[in-house]
């Protein structure tokens, strides 16, 4: 038995401190602080991918920022990674494919600093549907639990460190990189067929989209603590190119849509009220501001079949260049001068008073834009595709569980009083 | 804290292993327990010490002093509710036995009514009568039925002088002992009084860990690598019908038998982790699980499922009221009540009791059935017609466990039962491939107990009813040393996104 016993804990040992260690040497995550190997682990290629929410999550405990910029994919490739003109500088902490759970522990978890005083957040349809709550990385990182210790021990022991270490290695050693956003200079119509293939999958997408309600009050608790704290939250739906657009509401979601900025709407009015220790921009303790829905730069007409110079503000319909979104804050701290509300200009502050104004607007848009070529081009794209009565793009739903609700009062429990921040 | 954390596996599990064994190598057997029954009451602790918002203290003061009491308000009830019992136990040794048993039954039964029915309660009267009596929303101690139901089982063995009330810390040993206090199995006193007061017991560390260790990676395999992967699919299936969608037959089936194979794995990969933690120790704890889903009638689910709460309810429930003594009528009645109150203890809802009641009905067909049905029906290879119809029936009345609401359970069962046309939509192929691999798993594979028959003790399989047959056994052999190690391994690299054990809620 004393074979047996020590052969056991001697080679699950040996086991976890061989992987650990190697997981912490390459660190894919930028979390450890292992010294870099040159010719190996110099380029952190995975940084930036799912594993993204690792660094994240280590950066949000460890606090010391004064705004963070949370979001989606249309967040870490939307803006730039240090953007300008921020009153006290702002991390763009945003996540490749998060949705509202994560983007609740991450609000909650960035809160305990007590230097926090603004959280700006990228919202649209995708935070609130029924998808996967997390990816798999997120359960690694400091955002479930708030601990930086517990999270450098998970993030060494898992086999999606691994994973990502092997890959890491493999790009420094190949040269390859996981993935180009966009270029400088495209082949004649590669752009083109981007926009057109992401249109149809997008259709896809949203015909089989469910939206949660669950995810909403997810939302407005935490919104709820962090206004109550005294940290100003303000929040934009993101500008989605109009062919992307077209789709959601060709696909039947455009209710969804409207009864989500609607329900925004009313969310952020009710928090407004609570004041602010030190706000980043005009509106009170919680503030809603919306790119999307036609405006402008989402109108910017697509790329035509022989383009290989860039398009000026979407790389695909999803997604769209850090220049916006530089504009976007700029706009949020209103800093153009010009009036929150105005309908003409990118981007609008939406109340309760404006709501019917601006989805009349929105609308109004949407029908000027269905009058283009550029309109009339995705229509006929649009009218290929659904003839072709294509299968919704089913997935299994994902709900939160009891966990899920108590990690995260756990988290709001843990937020840095009133009080204590405005003593900083 | 539980079992598959970090903070568990990493530090409290082998500091607690070291003091004890340092503790009693060079100290003495009662510091050693002592210090168990402290460590327990820390683990205990945890739920309210880790969660509690500390920065609200605002010095040393007596609102401090006051609010920290509040925060550990929970392990402060479980060390009154040892005292209060300890001294009752003590008192019927000097004087009469039975009202004193009265009022500690009764102190323990208030107890658990007034944290877990209380609401229950009001709001039920509420409704009926028309009245507006005060919701308490108290909030549920953790482990309370567990713990009212062991200390129970303490003042019964202690009144029939099958023990003593023993020490002070070896009764709140106990009572709080980490591998079982949240989720059982729940343990009759004498079972480990016993073990408790052999002083002279010789510790054979290399073995305790070696059998331990092996029984906990099989536990948390079952957890960690088989019940959390299918969790999602149950989940998905409670959570469509909560918000008033109605599944199909394929689905229904699909998230009803994931819920089934979850619950399965999950608390029986608790019980195995339970054992295997004890054994750590050098202490033997009851089997709680015994290849349920193999039963081939529900009574025989019954004697493999829950098992140590099926003895409790039977030794402290069922008998009293009279058992099988005054004919087949006032059986099937006793059946039902003991499964009613046996469903209600699970949670204060409707849907556990509508539960309760489907198993006491099962029973008391079972034993007509046996009775006076055909005899031999079920015999030979049509044994699988028998278990496949117990598993089906279980699965059903497991849907009124999960639900949360009697029109998602109605909901789900119409879909099960094809009211809701054929369900395919959305049906991930990976549901099905988890659920096969579960279901070889049940049928395939004989349970933990029989696996480790040889190393488990006698009585411990004398009590539990389990005669292991021929087959796959536990060697300690090298190789098997590596494959422990391997699993471990491997449950410890995706342990982290785990969520709590089922019965945790209980």
């Amino acid at each position: 038995m004393r074979e047996f016993t020590s052969t056991l804990l001697i080679s699950l040992l040996a086991a976890l401190v061989g992987f650990a260690g190697f997981n912490a040497l390459v660190d894919p995550f930028g979390v450890t602080g292992a010294p870099t190997i040159p010719g190996l682990t110099t380029r952190e290629t995975r940084l930036l991918e799912d594993g993204g929410r690792v660094n994240v999550g280590d950066r949000l405990a460890r606090g010391g920022d004064r705004s963070i910029l949370l979001g989606s994919s249309r967040t870490v490739d939307g803006f730039p990674s240090a953007p300008s003109g921020w009153p006290g500088d702002i991390h763009n902490a945003g996540m490749r494919g998060t949705n509202m759970f994560e983007l609740g522990r991450a609000m909650a978890l960035g809160s305990r600093s007590a230097d926090l005083r603004c959280v700006v957040i990228g919202l649209d349809l995708d935070e609130f549907g029924t998808h996967s709550k997390a990816k798999a990385t997120y359960w690694l990182s400091a955002l479930t639990d708030g601990n930086r210790a517990f999270s450098l021990a998970r993030v060494a022991l898992s086999p999606n460190t691994f994973a990502a270490s092997v890959q890491m290695l493999a790009d420094n050693i190949g040269g390859s990189t996981p993935r180009t956003p966009w270029a400088e200079v495209y082949e004649a119509g590669a752009q083109l067929a981007r926009y057109e293939g992401g249109t149809r999958g997008i259709y896809g997408y949203y015909l089989g989209y469910r939206y949660d309600p669950d995810r909403l009050d997810y939302f407005e608790r935490t919104l709820a603590a962090l206004t109550s704290e005294g940290v100003q939250v303000i929040g934009f739906i993101h500008p989605l190119h109009a062919w992307r657009e077209e789709a959601m509401f060709r696909a039947g979601r455009a209710d969804d849509y409207l009864t989500l900025r609607s329900e925004l709407t009313e969310l952020f009015a009710q928090y407004a009220p609570q004041n602010p220790i030190d706000a980043c921009g005009p509106g009170g303790g919680a503030v809603l501001w919306d790119f999307s829905g036609f405006q402008d730069v989402a109108t910017t007409a697509a790329p035509q079949a022989d383009q290989t110079l860039p398009h000026p503000t979407f790389y695909e319909p999803s997604h769209y260049l850090p220049h916006v979104g530089q504009s976007m804050l700029d706009r949020m701290q209103n800093s153009d001068g010009v009036r929150s509300s105005d309908t003409s200009a990118f981007g609008q502050r939406i109340t309760p008073d404006n709501l019917q104004t601006s989805t009349t607007a929105l609308l109004a848009r949407r029908a000027a834009w269905l009058d283009t070529d550029d309109g009339a081009h995705a229509t006929a794209l649009l009218d290929a595709v659904i003839a072709t009565d294509p299968d919704p793009e089913l997935s299994m739903p994902h709900y939160l569980n009891r966990d899920d609700w108590r990690g995260l009062d756990d988290a709001l429990g843990e937020i840095t009083p009133r009080g204590i921040r405005s003593e900083r | 804290m539980i079992f598959n954390s970090f903070e568990f596996l990493f530090l409290f599990l082998p500091s607690v292993l070291a003091l004890y064994y340092l503790t009693r190598q060079y100290i003495s057997h009662w510091t050693a327990l002592s210090l168990l029954a402290a460590a327990s009451f820390f683990f205990y602790a945890w739920w309210d010490v880790s969660r509690a918002p500390w920065y609200e203290l605002t010095g040393f003061n007596l609102d401090s002093l006051i609010q920290t009491l509040w925060f550990v308000r929970h392990v402060l009830l479980l060390l009154g509710s040892v005292i209060i019992n300890h001294i009752i136990a003590r008192l019927m040794r000097r004087w009469r036995t039975q009202p004193l048993l009265a009022i500690g039954i009764i102190f323990n039964l208030s107890l658990l009514g007034f944290f877990k029915y209380a609401d229950f309660f009001a709001e039920n009267i509420n409704a009926l009568a028309g009245l507006d009596m005060p919701v308490l929303g108290l909030g549920l101690p953790l482990a309370i039925s567990f713990f009212s139901f062991q200390q129970i089982s303490y003042l019964v063995d202690v009144a029939r002088h099958k023990t003593d009330p023993g020490r002070f810390f070896a009764h709140a040993l106990f009572v709080s002992f980490f591998p079982h206090i949240v989720a059982g199995p729940l343990i009759q006193h004498h079972q480990i009084a016993s073990q408790f007061n052999d002083t002279t017991r010789k510790d054979d560390i290399w073995d305790n860990l070696g059998v331990g260790l092996s029984i906990f990676a099989v536990g948390l395999a079952k957890k960690v690598l088989i019940a959390e992967s299918i969790e999602p699919y149950a989940t998905s299936l409670f959570s469509l019908a909560e918000r008033g969608d109605a599944p199909g037959l394929i689905a229904a089936w699909i998230g009803a038998i994931a819920y089934a194979l979850q619950i399965f794995f999950d608390f029986s990969g608790y019980s195995d982790m339970a054992l295997g933690l004890a054994r750590c120790l050098g202490f033997r704890l009851p089997i709680n699980f015994n290849g349920p889903y193999k039963s081939a009638s529900i009574v025989e689910f019954w004697r493999r499922w829950h098992i140590t709460l099926s003895h409790f309810l039977r030794d402290h429930l069922y008998i009293p009221l009279g058992g099988n003594r005054n004919g087949e009528g006032r059986r099937s009645i006793n059946l039902m009540i003991t499964m009613l109150l046996g469903g209600l203890w699970h949670g204060a809802a409707w849907t556990f009791v509508i539960w309760g009641g489907l198993h006491g009905l099962g029973l008391t067909v079972a034993h007509y059935w046996g009775k006076w049905g055909p005899k031999g029906w079920f015999d030979g290879r049509r044994r699988i017609f028998a278990i496949a119809l117990t598993f089906i029936f279980t699965t059903i009345a497991w849907v009124f466990f999960r639900a949360a609401s009697w029109d998602s359970a109605l909901s789900i069962l119409a879909g099960m039962f094809g009211l809701s046309g054929l369900g395919l939509a959305g049906v991930d192929p990976n549901a099905i491939l988890w659920i096969l691999f579960g279901l070889w798993i049940v049928w395939g594979l004989p349970d933990t107990p029989e696996v480790f028959a040889d190393q488990l003790d006698e009585q411990s399989m004398k009590d539990a009813q389990i005669k292991p047959r021929p087959g796959l056994r536990w060697k300690f052999s090298k190789r098997l040393a590596l494959i422990a190690a391997g699993i471990l391994f491997l449950s410890i690299l995706n342990a982290w996104k785990t969520s709590e054990f089922i019965y945790y809620a209980f």
